[in-house]
């Protein structure tokens, strides 16, 4: 896993903002970025390239799931993973996201490692 | 009186009843039957219409009564909810979340320099350690003035316990989460909290426009009345361009005369 590519975090809140980049600081990345919600997370996407998006679910402005269909809907940003990072558990949520193509579901809260093994995957694939 | 009917009670009950008892029984039936004279059906009337005066003033007196009550009593302690109460209720669930908001920025600012302090004298223990092995491999054993043994031991002790502690940041770090957990579920809460603030002021509203419309317009019907408030409704709760239309002050207004 290239530990150099760009990141953006999406959460409205400061907190679980920190928290996401903390660990990835820990795990190696230097290159995050933030948005509180999706429609800034949209224009940065449209403005600079990113390698990877981690993104809340319930958000004021623009919700995630919303965000991920407008990426994937994309031609330019459609290839970018998208990591949904959520409280939201019910079944139907995490069938929403897989339909609308979501690369992978982290449930708050969640640790370092968990955060680490999703990643690996989506990059070993 | 009806001769014709007199001579058949006094058939009827073969002498047992005196013309005037006979005359008696039958003005009673006539006053019963509704079938008397003029004035007989006048006072009957008259005596109906008095009660029913009497039934309708009670009437009247209890919604009075009613209105009143409800005026003096629980429509104060409504508005009360819906001016103050309520809003205080959301306002003390966002100064919640600002307060935990902060005690957990607080706190992740001191596990942040805790995690680089501790990062930082791992580096110079390596550092250290490095030193001492490389002062045994150019002084030989320690007899000749090389590395104790027992002391990179203790390097060695020293630095896993850094390693912990690292670890222990870390996961205080990712437990930090329960900030944002918690704060979702205390701005669901607002939310329905400014719901509820929502829904009793239209209540309150619409209560209050009906008042002041029958006021204004006693003779308006039932019908009538709702179509209007409902209209005034949806005027007061529809996009308005400035100057036009009920602003804050109007609503507070209008709330406060009810």
């Amino acid at each position: 896993m290239d530990t150099n590519m760009r990141v953006l975090i999406v959460d409205d809140f400061a907190t679980m903002r920190r928290i996401l980049k903390n660990i990835l600081k820990q795990i190696g990345f230097k290159n995050i970025s933030e948005a509180d919600n999706g429609k800034t997370a949209l224009k940065e996407l449209k403005n600079e390239r990113f390698d990877l998006v981690l993104c809340d679910w319930n958000m004021p402005e623009m919700p995630g799931i919303e965000l991920l269909n407008q990426v994937r809907s994309d031609e330019q940003l459609k290839g970018i993973p998208f990591v949904m990072v959520t409280a939201e558990a019910k079944k139907e949520n995490i069938l929403e996201a897989v339909k609308a193509g979501v690369s992978s579901y982290i449930v708050k809260p969640f640790t370092a490692e968990t955060v680490s093994e999703k990643l690996k995957k989506i990059f070993a694939a | 009186m009806n001769k014709g009917l007199i001579s058949e009670i006094e058939n009827l009950v073969e002498g047992k009843l005196s013309a005037q008892e006979i005359e008696r029984l039958l003005r009673f039936m006539n006053r019963k039957s509704l079938k008397g004279s003029e004035e007989e059906r006048e006072a009957f009337f008259k005596h109906l219409a008095r009660e029913m005066r009497q039934e309708m003033k009670e009437l009247a007196a209890l919604i009075v009564e009613f209105k009143r009550d409800f005026m003096s009593k629980i429509h104060p302690e409504i508005t009360e909810l819906r001016t103050t109460y309520i809003p205080q209720a959301a306002d003390q669930l966002e100064g919640i979340i600002e307060s935990t908001e902060q005690a957990a920025n607080q706190i992740m600012d001191n596990l942040e320099l805790m995690q680089r302090l501790t990062e930082d004298a791992i580096g110079d223990l390596a550092g250290l350690k490095g030193k001492l092995i490389e002062r045994s491999a150019r002084s030989g054993p320690q007899e000749s003035g090389g590395a104790d043994p027992s002391l990179t031991a203790r390097i060695e002790t020293l630095h896993q316990s850094l390693e912990r502690c690292l670890s222990l940041i870390a996961d205080s770090f990712e437990r930090m989460s329960f900030q944002d957990l918690t704060g979702q579920r205390i701005k669901r809460t607002i939310d329905l909290v400014n719901l509820m603030e929502e829904r009793i002021k239209k209540t309150l509203l619409s209560f209050g426009l009906k008042l002041t419309e029958k006021t204004n317009n006693p003779g308006i019907s039932g019908d009538d009345l709702a179509s209007t408030v409902e209209k005034k409704l949806s005027d007061l709760s529809g996009p308005q361009r400035p100057g036009e239309g009920l602003n804050q002050a109007d609503i507070d207004k209008l709330l406060a005369r009810l």
